[in-house]
Formats: structure tokens, C-alpha cells, sequence
């Protein structure tokens, strides 16, 4: 599997129906059809990594604190916990 | 499929793509949502009557109808809803959209109290409350002017018992 960057035509990928915060994002099998979906910010924080997984079923993963080093003075990136999850 | 058989509902928050389908509900000289006289509204004023709280309906994927959810009185899990399906939607459609969206507003949130109501002159709006297993509350008496006549709205909630 080749991860690449995050595009903006990848909106879709980072809304549905998950709980939120969860490590897998799966769909929840009774979710109300009229419910807002859990929605994922685009990647904004350079500590914060989200690529994208082409031709897979679930095709974002977000990488959290393995991003590059903070630069000096930064502290960015010093308290976020590294993890990732999938949606 | 005939008009008992139950839809698929979905819904998303109104953007300009569901102009023409929403400006078309409002020919229907019933399609009571926060105005009285629908079909007679220019196209600027029925725009401005929906804001970022209004969703389109969708019955199978066509838009059906409008709704909205508003929180009241300062987060005390109080919101008002304001719901309105085209005519040729019966009062199936109504209970079973209205029953879809209070589990979906209570899906994530504490929900106590949940408000609507209806104009007097609002048949089609009165026959889904009364039938919606709702409480009745009671009807503030000449509030607006339809058609060269006074006329009330009547007050409907839902309440849960709370949790919290």
C-alpha cells in the first residue's frame, strides 16, 4: 500500500458515519440516517499527518505526532500523542 | 412504489444546488415553512427564510421537503423544530420522517424537550401533530392574518425524561 498527501477532491473520505475519536473508523450499523456525520478536519498542522490510501476501502489515515520535527521555539507538536486512525 | 410504502430518508444542509428544488416547493400554496403564503413569495423572500439551521429532505434521494432544529433557552436541552413535506407526501411520510429525525437529534445530544407548532389555518401541519403520538399544549389565539382571516398557532412538544 502507497500512501500519498491529502487533496482537497479527498473531502468525502473525512465525513461518515463513525463514532467519533474512535481508532478504526467503521460504520456504525444503527446509525439514524438523518444524523450529522462524524466529520475529520483536513489536515491544517504540520504535526498532524493525514495521507490518503488509493484503491483501499478505507482510504484516509490520519497520522497524529509523526509528523516532522517542530521547529525550535515551536510547541507544536511537543504535547500531541502519536496514533493513528483509519476511516 | 406506492405513496404508503415508507422511503429512504436522507438530508443535507440546504445549499444553492437544492435552489430549484426548494423554490419549487414553495409553489404549493400549503408548503407552510415560516410563511403562511408560500406560493406567493418572490424568489429573494424565500431565500431569506432559510438560514444555516435548514436542511432539505430527501424521500429516495428526491428532495420532499425542509426541515430545521433550533436550540432554545440557553442549552437546556429545549429545541424547536419546524418541518414541512411537499403535498403529495402522506401522513406516513410525516410520522416516519419526524420519527427519523428525533432519533437523529438525539443521537449525540441530550434531548428533554422538543417543540413545534402550527398554524390554525395549517391542516395537513395539525393532522401529522395529532397523529405524531405529540402533546398537545394548548393555542396562542390570533397571531397572524391568512387569506382575510385571524388565526392562532397551536403549540405540540415531545419531552423525555432527563438524564442529566
Amino acid at each position: 500500500m502507497r500512501l500519498r498527501g491529502y487533496r482537497s477532491g479527498d473531502a468525502d473520505l473525512l465525513s461518515g458515519p463513525w463514532l467519533p475519536g474512535e481508532l478504526l473508523g467503521l460504520p456504525v450499523a444503527d446509525w439514524p440516517p438523518l444524523a450529522p456525520p462524524t466529520t475529520v478536519a483536513p489536515p491544517a498542522d504540520p504535526s498532524q499527518e493525514l495521507c490518503i490510501a488509493p484503491r483501499h476501502r478505507l482510504r484516509a489515515v490520519h497520522l497524529v505526532g509523526l509528523g516532522p520535527p517542530a521547529a525550535p521555539g515551536s510547541s507544536s507538536a511537543s504535547t500531541a500523542s502519536s496514533g493513528w486512525t483509519w476511516y | 412504489m406506492t405513496t404508503t410504502e415508507l422511503p429512504r430518508w436522507s438530508s443535507r444542509p440546504y445549499a444553492d444546488a437544492d435552489r430549484d428544488a426548494v423554490l419549487a416547493l414553495f409553489t404549493e400554496p400549503d408548503f407552510f415553512f415560516r410563511t403562511g403564503d408560500p406560493d406567493t413569495r418572490p424568489e429573494w423572500e424565500i431565500l431569506s427564510l432559510l438560514d444555516e439551521d435548514t436542511h432539505v429532505l430527501l424521500a429516495n434521494g428526491e428532495v420532499v421537503g425542509l426541515y430545521a432544529v433550533e436550540s432554545e433557552a440557553n442549552n437546556a436541552c429545549h429545541y424547536s423544530m419546524q418541518l414541512r413535506l411537499r403535498a403529495s407526501a402522506p401522513l406516513e411520510w410525516w410520522q416516519s420522517a419526524f420519527a427519523e429525525l428525533s432519533r437523529a437529534n438525539r443521537w449525540r445530544r441530550e434531548v428533554v424537550r422538543l417543540a413545534l407548532r402550527f398554524d390554525e389555518f395549517d391542516s395537513r401541519g395539525l393532522a401529522f401533530a395529532r397523529t405524531a403520538g405529540l402533546r398537545e399544549e394548548g393555542t396562542l389565539g390570533a397571531v397572524s392574518v391568512h387569506e382575510g382571516q385571524r388565526y392562532g398557532y397551536v403549540s405540540f412538544a415531545q419531552i423525555w425524561e432527563p438524564i442529566s
